[in-house]
């Protein structure tokens, strides 16, 4: 007589339920995710024990960078647009349409004023080796006209400062000294968050 | 064929369509869904990053007659030098008649100038009034004002201003540099 054998059970589980959870949460990060614009300047912040997080709406920001490098950048579209127009008007550069579409995808203005309109004509990839910042210095403060001209667009921007850390303090004082000097006195720096220290 | 009419006419009953299971494999689906969530995952940014407000004093239209400077209690303020290469120092003297004796050496560490700021602040006369008066040295750098601003958050030192170092506290911040580096 043959051994009664236990009936073979499939192993099958129903991915049912499984499935459902994983769609549901990739349509929450789908929704929730904000694609970061590659960053031109690469900097390390230093940390803080700061709370408040960044508001990215009304905000432009100044980046050093770890050479001293200035550069700056418009975060809201809408008035990106607008302040080119009128850095244009005053340095004497119009902007075509295209060169305007191209500014669009800048996420950090890295050259004098003069060189943008040929800088906006290059290529991603040639854009990636044009990094020589905006210049600073007393003859030369174009740096401060487009945050003139920023606050003029939209009074309610916020001005942040994005230091690398290895930023020496001198580009800094430099760089408050001359925007205080036309009455911007509140800034706000960038920094990564750290724990807040308990005692 | 032959096979099923058999089996058919054994049973005797109505013809009947076998029925068929509309349990669908889910797996792949599954799968897909947990790789896209991972992709979604660390492509999205969810810290962003802080900010640290910074007030600084409005511009002060030149003074033809300059009143001479109020008598301030040294006590109550604190004097705090930014160094290259990590250094820092305090002192709680008039910035003319410092000494290198006077000018502590400390560190960026939680006994370092934290407890120091504490320490001054005790002894100040009137606590209210306590001000740190941040000076960064040329060969400083931007981490560290940060890391000495973080210090008046976490002191809770609500008066403080970043003040151009005097040129007598230069010359004492090279003295005292100068020897600890030989030391």
């Amino acid at each position: 007589m043959a051994r009664v054998k236990p009936k073979r059970q499939g192993v099958h589980l129903d991915m049912t339920a499984m499935s459902d959870m994983a769609w549901l949460l990739l349509t929450f990060f789908i929704l929730t995710t904000q694609f970061k614009k590659p960053d031109i300047v690469p900097v390390t912040t230093p940390s803080s024990v700061a709370e408040t997080k960044i508001q990215d709406g009304d905000l432009i920001r100044i980046t050093i960078n770890n050479e001293g490098k200035y550069y700056f950048s418009i975060i809201d579209d809408n008035n990106k647009i607008p302040i080119l127009e009128k850095m244009g008007q005053k340095y004497g550069i119009t902007f075509t349409d295209a060169e305007k579409r191209s500014f669009m995808k800048v996420s950090e203005i890295p050259v004098r004023i003069s060189a943008l309109k040929s800088y906006l004509n290059l290529s991603d990839g040639q854009k990636q080796e044009q990094i020589p910042g905006i210049p600073l210095d007393s003859t030369d403060l174009q740096l401060i006209d487009w945050v003139d001209f920023s606050f003029e667009q939209d009074p309610d921007l916020k001005l942040a400062i994005k230091g690398d850390v290895k930023t020496q303090y001198p580009e800094f004082r430099d760089l408050i000294k001359q925007l205080v000097e036309r009455d911007f006195n509140r800034f706000q720096l960038v920094t990564s968050s750290e724990a807040k220290p308990k005692n | 064929m032959a096979q099923i009419e058999e089996k058919q006419s054994n049973e005797g009953g109505k013809v009947r369509a076998k029925k068929q299971s509309t349990a669908v494999d889910m797996t792949p689906l599954a799968d897909l869904g947990f790789l896209l969530i991972t992709f979604f995952m660390f492509t999205t940014t969810f810290s962003k990053p802080n900010v640290m407000g910074l007030n600084m004093p409005p511009k002060q239209p030149p003074i033809d007659n300059p009143i001479d400077d109020p008598v301030i209690d040294l006590t109550n303020s604190i004097s705090i030098i930014i160094g290259g290469d990590g250094k820092l120092y305090w002192h709680q003297q008039d910035k003319t008649k410092l000494t290198a004796d006077q000018l502590h050496e400390t560190s960026y560490s939680k006994e370092g100038i934290r407890n120091d700021i504490l320490a001054a602040r005790q002894r100040a006369k009137t606590p209210d009034n306590f001000t740190v008066i941040i000076k960064p040295t040329d060969e400083s750098t931007y981490e560290n004002l940060v890391n000495v601003l973080d210090e008046m958050e976490i002191t809770e030192s609500s008066r403080y201003g970043i003040v151009d170092i005097a040129p007598s506290e230069i010359a004492v911040y090279e003295e005292k540099s100068g020897t600890s580096s030989n030391n």
